[in-house]
Parts: C-alpha cells; sequence; structure tokens
C-alpha cells in the first residue's frame, strides 16, 4: 500500500477503530441504551459525512456529466445522503410508541437509495460492457434479473403462506428492494471480477463489500425480523457506508494508487 | 503522378548525369541541367552566399524542386512542393552521390541509367502501384517497348483491369504483379490510376467557389461537398448525406479531383487524421472506465514524457469531454507537407503505448486488450483499407 492510499483510507480507519471500539465497550459493559444512542446518531452521521465527501470530490467537476465513472460515483454519493435519510426515518420511528408499524415507510426510502446505487452501478457495467465488447453480458444480466425475480418473489410468496405469517403483508415492499440488492451486487461482483487485475479493482471490491453488508441488513430485516433500528443493523450500517465512503474516495484518487 | 522529371546534374560542369521523364518529356535534359546551375549560381553570386539557396523554380501549373548534394544538383519537375516529395529527391541525390562517387573526380561511363533505373522505380513509381490500383495498357504499346519482360505482362493482361486482377491472369503473386507494372509505366507502355475508394480522405480546394462546380455532379454529390472537410472519409460522406450509389458518388468524386475541385489529402495528413481518431476512440473509451478526469492524467503525462522525443505532439491536446484536438499550426504544417508522415506515426505509436501501458495499470490487462480491440474494429470499419498502417499489435 503506498503513501497516497494510506492518507486516503486512514480517516476512514480511524473512525472504524472508534465506532468498533465505542461499540465493543458499551456491549461488554451492557450499556445497552447507550450503544442504542450511539448507533442511531451514529449511522445518519457517517452516511451523511461519507456522502458529503464523496459530492465534495466528484461534484466540484460538475453534478451532471456524460462520464459514467464520475456518475457512478456521484450516485454513490447519493445514495450514501439517501440512506441518511433513511436512518434519520428509523430513529424517529424508534422513539415513537408502536411505531415498527411505519418500517414499510423506511422501505420506500431505501427504494430511492436502490434506485441511484443501480443507476449508477448498472450504467457503468453497460457502458464497459459494450467499450470493452462483452455482448454477451447483457444476456447474462437479464438471465440474472429474471431467476432472482421469479425466486424472490417464490420465497416471499413461501413465507406469507406458511401457518404463523413470517413475513408480513405489508413487507411486501422489500421484494423489489431484494431484486434490486441482489442485481446491484451481481452487477458488482461482474465489473469487480472483469477488472480484477487493475488498481480500479480496489475499490470495487470495497462498494461490493459495502452494498453486500447492506443486504445483509436487508435480509435480517426481512428474514428475521431484526429492526432497522436495533444496534446490530446499525452497527453493519456504519461499516457499510464507510466501505462505500472510502471506496469513492479511492476512486478520486486512482491515478495515485 | 506529381512527378513530372527527374534530372540529376554535375554542380561544377552543368553537366546532366541521369535523367528520367515519368509522363511526357518535358525539357531537353542538357538545355535544363545548364540552366538550373546558372540559375543557381546567379542567386549564390546575388546573395553573397556560401550555401547554395535556390530551392523551387515556379511555374503556373508546376514546379521545379532542387536539392543540394555534395556535388551533384538533383531538380525534380512536380505538381506541388511538399516535404514529401523533397525527402524523395535528397535521397536520390545522395544514393546517387554514394553510388557514383567516382564521378566526381575522373569522367567516365558508369552505365548510370541501367544502375541506376532500380532506385527511381522504386522511390517514384512503386509506391504509386496498388492492389486495386487501374491499369489502362497504351495503344500500340509494342511500339513503345521491347522490353521482354513488359512485354510478356502486357500481352497477357486485358487492357484495362486492376493490378490485383493481373495477378489472377498471370497467376503469380501479387507482389510480383506490382513489380511487372511497375516496370510497364517505366517504359511507359501503361498508365495507372488509383481509383478514388471509400476510406479516402478529400477537401474541397475552395470553399467559397463550390457553387460553380456543381454542374455535372448530382445533388448529392453536391450535397456532400461542404462535409469534405479533410478529416472524414468517403464512406462516411456518403453515408451523412445518404447517397443512394456510392460506386456513381465515388466516380463523381474522382471527376472533381481531375478539375482540382477536391484534392486528396497529403498523407501527412491523413496519417494526422487516422492517428488522431485512434487515440480518441482509446481515451474515450477509458474515460467511460476510469473517469475523463483520470484519463485526461494519463494523456498529459504520456504527452509530455514523449514531447522532448517529437515536439509537434505539444500541438495535440484534449478539449473538455476527452476530444482530441489538433492545432492549426500542426493541421497546416500536415496539409504542406511539411511533416514526414513516418515522424508523425512514429509518434502517435509511441505515444498510444504510453496512453495503454497506463491505463492497464487501472484496469488490468485483460480489459485494456479488450478496450484496443474494440477500438481497432471501430477504426476498422472507418478506414478498412488504411487501418494497417496503425501498429496494434505493438500495443
Amino acid at each position: 500500500m503506498n503513501k497516497e492510499t494510506r492518507n486516503v483510507i486512514l480517516p476512514f480507519l480511524f473512525l472504524y477503530v472508534v465506532f468498533i471500539g465505542v461499540f465493543v465497550i458499551l456491549t461488554i459493559t451492557n450499556s445497552f441504551e447507550a450503544l442504542e444512542l450511539v448507533t442511531l446518531s451514529f449511522a445518519p452521521l457517517i452516511a451523511f459525512v461519507t456522502g458529503m465527501n464523496g459530492l465534495r470530490l466528484f461534484g466540484r467537476e460538475g453534478l451532471v456529466r456524460n462520464d459514467p465513472f464520475h456518475m457512478m460515483n456521484i450516485l454513490l454519493s447519493f445514495g450514501l445522503l439517501a440512506s441518511c435519510i433513511a436512518d434519520i426515518l428509523t430513529a424517529s420511528i424508534s422513539i415513537i410508541e408502536n411505531g415498527h408499524v411505519f418500517y414499510f415507510a423506511y422501505s420506500f426510502v431505501l427504494v430511492m437509495v436502490i434506485l441511484f446505487w443501480a443507476i449508477g452501478i448498472i450504467s457503468y457495467l453497460k457502458s464497459a460492457s459494450s467499450i470493452l465488447g462483452i455482448t454477451n453480458l447483457r444476456k447474462l444480466f437479464h438471465t440474472i434479473l429474471i431467476f432472482s425475480s421469479v425466486s424472490v418473489t417464490f420465497v416471499f410468496i413461501i413465507f406469507i403462506a406458511i401457518p404463523g405469517q413470517l413475513i408480513r403483508t405489508e413487507q411486501l415492499i422489500d421484494v423489489p428492494l431484494t431484486l434490486g440488492y441482489i442485481y446491484i451486487v451481481a452487477s458488482l461482483a461482474l465489473t469487480f471480477w472483469t477488472f480484477r487485475e487493475g488498481s480500479i479493482s480496489i475499490p470495487l471490491f470495497l462498494v461490493l463489500a459495502g452494498i453486500g453488508i447492506m443486504l445483509i441488513r436487508h435480509f435480517l430485516w426481512c428474514f428475521l425480523t431484526i429492526y432497522p433500528n436495533s444496534p446490530i443493523q446499525l452497527f453493519l450500517a456504519v461499516v457499510g457506508y464507510l466501505a462505500i465512503g472510502t471506496a469513492v474516495s479511492l476512486m478520486h484518487r486512482l491515478e495515485k494508487i | 503522378m506529381k512527378t513530372k522529371s527527374l534530372y540529376i546534374i554535375r554542380r561544377n560542369s552543368g553537366v546532366c548525369l541521369f535523367h528520367k521523364d515519368f509522363t511526357a518529356s518535358v525539357y531537353d535534359p542538357d538545355l535544363i541541367s545548364s540552366f538550373m546551375v546558372a540559375m543557381t549560381s546567379f542567386f549564390d553570386q546575388a546573395t553573397s552566399s556560401l550555401e547554395s539557396k535556390a530551392r523551387t523554380f515556379e511555374g503556373t501549373d508546376h514546379k521545379i524542386l532542387l536539392e543540394f548534394g555534395e556535388w551533384t544538383l538533383g531538380a525534380l519537375s512536380a505538381t506541388e512542393d511538399s516535404a514529401y516529395l523533397r525527402k524523395k529527391l535528397k535521397h536520390i541525390v545522395d544514393r546517387f552521390e554514394e553510388q557514383f562517387n567516382l564521378l566526381r573526380w575522373v569522367d567516365m561511363d558508369l552505365a548510370i541509367h541501367t544502375r541506376f533505373n532500380r532506385v527511381v522505380k522504386e522511390e517514384f513509381i512503386r509506391e504509386h502501384i496498388f492492389e486495386d490500383s487501374e491499369i489502362r495498357v497504351k495503344l500500340n504499346w509494342d511500339l513503345i517497348t521491347t522490353e521482354p519482360e513488359v512485354v510478356a505482362f502486357l500481352r497477357v493482361i486485358p487492357e484495362r483491369c486492376t493490378v490485383g486482377q493481373a495477378a489472377k491472369f498471370l497467376e503469380v503473386p501479387l507482389e510480383v504483379a506490382m513489380n511487372m507494372t511497375a516496370e510497364a509505366v517505366w517504359v511507359r507502355a501503361i498508365s495507372v490510376s488509383n481509383p478514388v475508394k471509400p476510406d479516402d480522405i478529400y477537401q474541397v480546394t475552395s470553399p467559397m467557389g463550390t457553387s460553380g462546380l456543381v454542374d455535372n455532379i448530382s445533388p448529392e454529390t453536391a450535397k456532400a461537398l461542404p462535409v469534405l472537410d479533410g478529416e472524414t472519409t468517403l464512406a462516411i460522406v456518403a453515408e451523412k448525406v445518404k447517397t443512394s450509389d456510392l460506386q456513381r458518388f465515388l466516380k463523381e468524386i474522382d471527376i472533381l479531383a481531375k478539375k482540382h475541385q477536391v484534392e486528396l489529402i497529403s498523407r501527412a495528413q491523413e496519417a494526422l487524421v487516422l492517428n488522431s481518431t485512434a487515440l480518441q476512440s482509446i481515451l474515450s473509451g477509458s474515460a467511460s472506465l476510469i473517469g475523463h478526469r483520470i484519463t485526461s492524467r494519463i494523456f498529459e503525462e504520456s504527452r509530455e514524457e514523449l514531447i522532448p522525443t517529437f515536439s509537434w505532439l505539444v500541438y495535440i491536446f484534449l478539449e473538455r469531454d476527452i476530444d482530441v484536438e489538433v492545432k492549426s499550426s500542426l493541421l497546416t504544417a500536415a496539409i504542406k507537407g511539411k511533416m514526414p508522415p513516418s515522424g508523425l506515426n512514429d509518434g502517435f505509436k509511441e505515444l498510444l503505448q504510453s496512453v495503454i501501458k497506463k491505463v492497464i495499470v487501472f484496469l488490468g490487462t485483460k480489459p485494456t486488450k479488450q478496450l484496443v480491440t474494440s477500438s481497432r474494429l471501430e477504426l476498422e470499419k472507418t478506414f478498412p483499407k488504411v487501418n494497417y498502417r496503425i501498429e496494434w499489435e505493438t500495443f
């Protein structure tokens, strides 16, 4: 790792260490209230800071440009800012009595996050496939989309249909969300694999890891009903946001890596 | 053919040592050689110069270019004065002095014509013969030449055919047919013309005067004239104006070229257009994958590294959104033939190699190779017959 990479990663690493340290100490000391407060405030804060940092780095050259790489980073940053709104919403819901019934609203905000990320990443991959002449890539994606749509819908129907209703009907909004996450993660995995030898693979891997963590969060919520405001969910959120934020910063300094 | 006649003259005596008329005989060689030496001496005396200053004698439709050796003077009668022709003339003079150095000191018969013909043929005739060059056998050619090789060649081929077809008639490799064609051109038993090809790049000689030249051509071709900007291939021009009959369009361009209303761009200009298009394609691809800002930096760094070797690269720059731009001074130099195409090709080759090497760091070897392949295929569509001039395999 060279000096430039270290300089970019160091502030994020510092935040990781501080956050994990605080999280572990509060968990060991059984200070659950403090833990809840810390995670509830840390998650939107980190999402906001990393999102704004991304916009500061790439927005200088104009927000909308005919540059898929630039647009991917701008949309990743917008996704982080939208995640901040989602997390503030979670915090607001957590202070309302019987607020969990409003979690479907949280899912609606997440749709916006997914849209930002999906448009940015898939446009980038589409442009990469046309430039590199990978013609069967589009076919592969259609296959993934159809397969994941069918399987995810099927799984949700089963969970709703079986006695005891593991998934509530209002949670059907999570079907397109799950599909979106799977589609983004698959696109990123493919992009990362295509460029695995180049320096661009490092930030791509970090974005993949970050959004992969978001997918895990989503599964925890959908299938295990671990609420998005629970400390473990927010812990994962902070780790994911920091990974995406680091990736955007690295992509801005790609020539120095 | 741009060249009309070639003379190699002894400087101290004005004796013509070698001459060749490529088309019809224009001047008496002894007369012209004496005149040249007299005029160059006059210039030297008038300007009190130690080195000869005379470079060109200009007529209305042709020019006589001069290049000086140590003891000989080369004169080339041509339709234009370009760095490319001058380079060739200088090369001929140097080769002559090297081969017949003895003549500097003693006057003797060294069978100059027989021995030097091959060099001149190679330099001025062979390079204009391609697979699709059209051969027209002259009437009564058998009275013009008795060269056995040429006679054997002309007996077999039809009166009008391409060099490629001649190779098939004779059942010989294309290279051999091309050499035979050169021999036949040398003895003036045939004339060779190169048809207008879809990937040729033409420009209008006078954009102000296009209204007067559209009389005998179709409206489609007339519409295409403003698009002949010296940067776009005829195939693309035809596509832009939606020409229904490409062959007719090419024929009409040929007619206009013969009337000097449009002209084929110089080799240097062609090299500039071809290479800058290749560079544009690679940079645009790279910009989509690693961003405009980084691609722009890669280009700047590569260019800076190469400027000490190829100073003209300073005139190639990027505009917003990775648009490769060539400054007008370089373009003018290329149009006037002041830049050798080989120099441009070498510079661009190094630049592309450097850019690609840097892109590999970001994307890895395989995707970068795919990017280069896509650019090559894209260029093959635009410049199907000249794309080979870019050495893609070296990237």
